[in-house]
């Protein structure tokens, strides 16, 4: 069952990462300096991943939202849903 | 160093409103008002990319949920950096009337996401393969079961949508973005009646017993704010190829070509 919760916060987090770098606004046209284009965050979560360094920054960023952090951490994230 | 605006999301305007989060890269956010709208941005400086990162993502979510919470709001794709005051109220200005609709169309609402991941068990990892007609095989049977499972599952989702769309105003479909997620959908639902959404997709859940259902939300509108801003500057090859730079991107193979086709209203 604690499986299961974790495994859920996780899909929730993903879910919303997918949200917040693919969907949105897009402002195109000169008056932009750059966009972040990660499309498909599903695959592209190895470039997050890269940029999480140590357990303590991941639980830092998860201690913020409602999403709660789970100590399996995101590479769970990636062996239930890649 | 260059100085350069960090866009969170555009809003209906709001005389005095305060932003109570920080802001990216600790930068103050701030509300730059234009006729009805108001831009939300902080200062940053220098005006490479931003990095991706999950704290810099949260931190841009901290700050758009805060205002979806107290205005029509229009969420910005992260990492959306404007070069000054001037180019932003020029670009509410010129797409006032399609920022409008769109707010009207999200205020009132909150997002909430529906994932379906399957139950069933993974097969066993087979022997390594003794030839390379053996490997070939092995992939194909390993398609043949994923277009079987995609094709239940929208099978499946057509049940799920009947039920939760009569809550919904708008809703978006990925089928099978991974192989182990089934169905990635997104709700624009009232916010009075999330608490039915939840309710019937706990239903679902008990009826479905082979999925398992994850609902996520509420979150604000990203999955249905358009891209208002997006024809801003298209207008001619000119101006296009001052467009920055946008890496190529992969597309999955369960995703249709149009966008359109993607959205189920």
């Amino acid at each position: 069952m604690t499986e299961m919760v974790a495994r859920e916060k996780n899909v929730a987090l993903l879910d919303l990462l997918d949200r917040i770098v693919t969907k949105g606004v897009v402002v195109y046209g000169d008056v932009t300096l750059s966009v972040a284009d990660v499309d498909l965050i599903y695959l592209g979560l190895k470039v997050l991943l890269t940029s999480v360094e140590t357990a303590d920054q991941w639980k830092r960023a998860t201690a913020e939202g409602r999403i709660g952090s789970s100590e399996a951490g995101l590479p769970v994230v990636l062996s239930h849903l890649l | 160093m260059n100085q350069a605006l960090y866009l969170y999301a555009i809003t209906e305007a709001r005389p005095r409103y305060r932003v109570n989060q920080h802001g990216l890269e600790g930068g103050t956010p701030f509300c730059l008002e234009c006729g009805e709208l108001a831009a939300v941005v902080s200062p940053r400086d220098g005006d490479g990319p931003v990095p991706l990162n999950i704290d810099l993502a949260l931190r841009h979510e901290a700050v758009v949920e805060e205002l979806s919470r107290e205005l029509a709001t229009l969420p910005v794709r992260f990492g959306t950096l404007v070069r000054d005051e001037a180019v932003l109220a020029d670009l509410l200005s010129s797409r006032a009337d399609a920022c409008k609709e769109a707010l009207d169309r999200v205020r009132g609402h909150v997002e909430l996401g529906l994932l379906a991941l399957s139950g069933e068990e993974e097969p066993p990892t087979s022997q390594p393969p003794g030839s390379g007609r053996e490997y070939l095989l092995g992939r194909l049977q390993e398609e043949r079961r994923l277009d079987a499972r995609r094709s239940r599952a929208q099978l499946e989702f057509a049940t799920l949508f009947d039920v939760v769309r009569a809550l919904a105003v708008d809703s978006t479909l990925r089928i099978s973005p991974t192989r182990k997620l089934l169905l990635s959908a997104a709700f624009l639902v009232d916010r009075e009646r999330v608490d039915a959404f939840a309710r019937e997709v706990r239903r679902l859940q008990e009826e479905h017993g082979s999925l398992s259902f994850v609902c996520t939300g509420p979150w604000p509108a990203y999955s249905f704010v358009g891209e208002v801003l997006s024809a801003v500057t298209l207008g001619t090859e000119d101006e296009a190829s001052r467009r920055p730079v946008r890496p190529r991107r992969p597309r999955l193979r369960s995703e249709t070509s149009s966008k359109k086709a993607d959205s189920y209203v």
